[in-house]
């Protein structure tokens, strides 16, 4: 037998931070193309300003904590690109610099930095720009394919998006096909709904993100819509207008199936997704904004602990059961 | 080791240990609740320092005289009975140089403040034998460091959070309302904390190096004698 002498780790896998973050950024880059096709340049230069933020932040940040800043770690730059698709077009730069510096400095490095965070800094960061200048964050959605100034006061009609619609208790008069193709107002990258489902597709296949956890989360979400409509409307109906109205399905695939801010197992993904779903229906039905979304993500960010632990004994279960099939004894535990 | 040094910088930094490296707040992480809810406005510091200093200084004056006289239990009840007195006079006394308003800008803290952890933790370590002077110029400096985290932490968040200093308008390009919510005062002390054990660390590694230093310096003296 030959007998190959390596160095640890000897389960190697062709997944990397960087592939995975590349995956994520070819996703974000297409929403990109199809938010500057609605709004224009503007829109290019708040992920160039987001992504600037969150660079810098970074190398402060691990300058300060004595680490050597690492050019191969693209997480501040998924970071930046996330932020301004969750935010309407005509967002002021300010905005989406502090979101970007706050999801960076407080949600990001006090935890350890990347593979160590507990929330997600891009939710962190839209919370609090939320809770700063929520009257920028919503209700200040530019109409679709009006080119927006890339500077200065910018002059255009304010349209309420559908997600509020739905929060007043009415009914969107919008066309499915519309809303499939991202014609109708709301965050900029978060609108094009067939285009987040290719995202979701190819990063699935490139195996990013697991599938359990959206189709659970996408499930339960509509299951709920379908159980109870905020509206008078068709039941099949609530359930098309809740799931591609405002950040729910964009959430669902970047924010959610966040590698680092989900559990890790199977089962425990399947129980989080469900879970999720559920809290950020009710945080959409009881909440006052008219988009609750990160928030719920943040709640459910810090309970991924509690998933993962239960996760994990219910593997140990079986895999006893497993092995007490097979062998006929029960494992001995070492006192 | 030679210890001369670490007991000479340790003499220096016993004078304002209670200010920085064992201050009350950001080391031993006494009365946060105080500092994360109401550090909103310099107005709230002031009244919240002017709170504390009293009852704290005389909470521990009564705990030199009760020291050693009655069990634990009793002398606690007593303590809190002292600072909850104490506490109903300097109400009065703030309603009155802040105006009313204070109290709903303080909510339940102005009463809480009665049965605040730095005070009833320090005034039962309190020993008999301490001598009187020593007693009151520690609770002066758990006061101070006390005043210094409430007054950073008011002045960044009213600036930043409220764009004003003391009620005065100050012209900013932005302001962060966020930052005027508990959940920012979580953040703000938690860095302070980290801040906190950043100094601690450096001050133990210089100590350590300085003693090292003097060590050597010994050591190159002995072998000079020796060599003569």
């Amino acid at each position: 037998m030959k007998i190959k002498s390596q160095d640890a780790p000897h389960i190697r896998h062709q997944e990397r931070t960087i592939s995975l973050m590349t995956d994520v950024i070819i996703t974000l880059l297409l929403l990109y193309v199809m938010a500057f096709y609605y709004y224009g340049v503007r829109v290019i230069l708040l992920g160039a300003l987001s992504v600037a933020t969150c660079l810098a932040a970074d190398v402060l940040c691990l300058l300060l904590r004595r680490s050597r800043p690492r050019l191969r770690d693209l997480s501040a730059v998924v970071t930046g690109l996330l932020l301004p698709l969750l935010m309407p077009a005509s967002v002021p730069y300010l905005v989406v610099a502090t979101a970007a510096l706050f999801g960076i400095v407080v949600a990001k490095h006090p935890f350890g930095g990347v593979g160590h965070n507990v929330f997600n800094p891009a939710a962190a960061g839209i919370c609090f720009a939320v809770i700063c200048f929520g009257a920028d964050v919503f209700f200040a959605y530019p109409p679709t394919q009006e080119k927006l100034p890339a500077f200065g006061a910018i002059e255009s009609t304010i349209v309420n998006s559908p997600a509020f619609t739905l929060q007043l208790g009415g009914v969107p008069q919008l066309d499915l096909s519309d809303m499939a193709l991202g014609n109708f107002v709301g965050p900029m990258g978060a609108t094009n709904i067939l285009v987040i489902f290719a995202c979701l597709l190819f990063l699935v296949f490139r195996k990013t993100i697991r599938w359990e956890m959206p189709v659970a989360f996408f499930v339960t979400a509509a299951l709920f819509a379908f159980l109870f409509p905020r509206a008078d409307m068709p039941r099949t109906l609530s359930v098309c207008y809740e799931l591609m109205s405002g950040m729910l399905f964009f959430g669902g695939v970047f924010l959610l199936g966040d590698p680092v801010t989900s559990p890790k197992r199977g089962w425990s993904k399947v129980a989080y997704g469900v879970v999720a779903g559920i809290v950020v229906m009710l945080f959409r039905r009881y909440g006052n904004l008219e988009e609750e979304f990160v928030f719920a993500i943040l709640i459910m960010n810090a309970t991924v602990w509690g998933f993962d632990m239960l996760g994990e004994r219910l593997a140990r279960l079986v895999r006893g059961k497993q092995f007490e099939s097979v062998h006929g004894t029960k494992i001995h535990k070492k006192a | 080791m030679n210890l001369s040094t670490v007991r000479k910088y340790t003499k220096k930094h016993s004078v304002v240990a209670g200010l920085l490296l064992k201050n009350p707040v950001v080391v031993l992480g006494l009365d946060l609740p105080f500092v994360i809810a109401t550090s909103t406005s310099l107005r709230n510091a002031a009244a919240m320092s002017i709170m504390l200093l009293c009852i704290h200084m005389f909470t521990l004056l009564a705990a030199r005289f009760t020291a050693g006289r009655m069990h634990r239990w009793l002398r606690m009840l007593c303590h809190i009975f002292v600072s909850t007195i104490m506490m109903v006079l300097t109400r009065a006394l703030v309603v009155r140089m802040f105006h009313q308003d204070i109290l709903n800008s303080l909510g339940m803290y102005i009463y809480l403040m009665g049965v605040n952890g730095m005070t009833i933790y320090q005034a039962l370590a309190v020993k008999r034998k301490t001598p009187l002077l020593q007693v009151l110029a520690a609770a002066f400096q758990n006061v101070l460091g006390f005043v210094l985290v409430m007054f950073l932490l008011s002045f960044v968040r009213e600036l930043l959070g409220n764009g004003t200093l003391w009620g005065v308008v100050i012209p900013l390009p932005a302001v962060f309302p966020g930052l005027l919510i508990p959940f920012s005062g979580f953040i703000s002390v938690g860095f302070l904390l980290a801040f906190g054990r950043f100094l601690n660390k450096r001050v133990t590694a210089f100590l350590i190096t300085e003693s090292a230093r003097t060590d050597l310096r010994y050591a190159q003296l002995r072998g000079e004698n020796r060599d003569d």
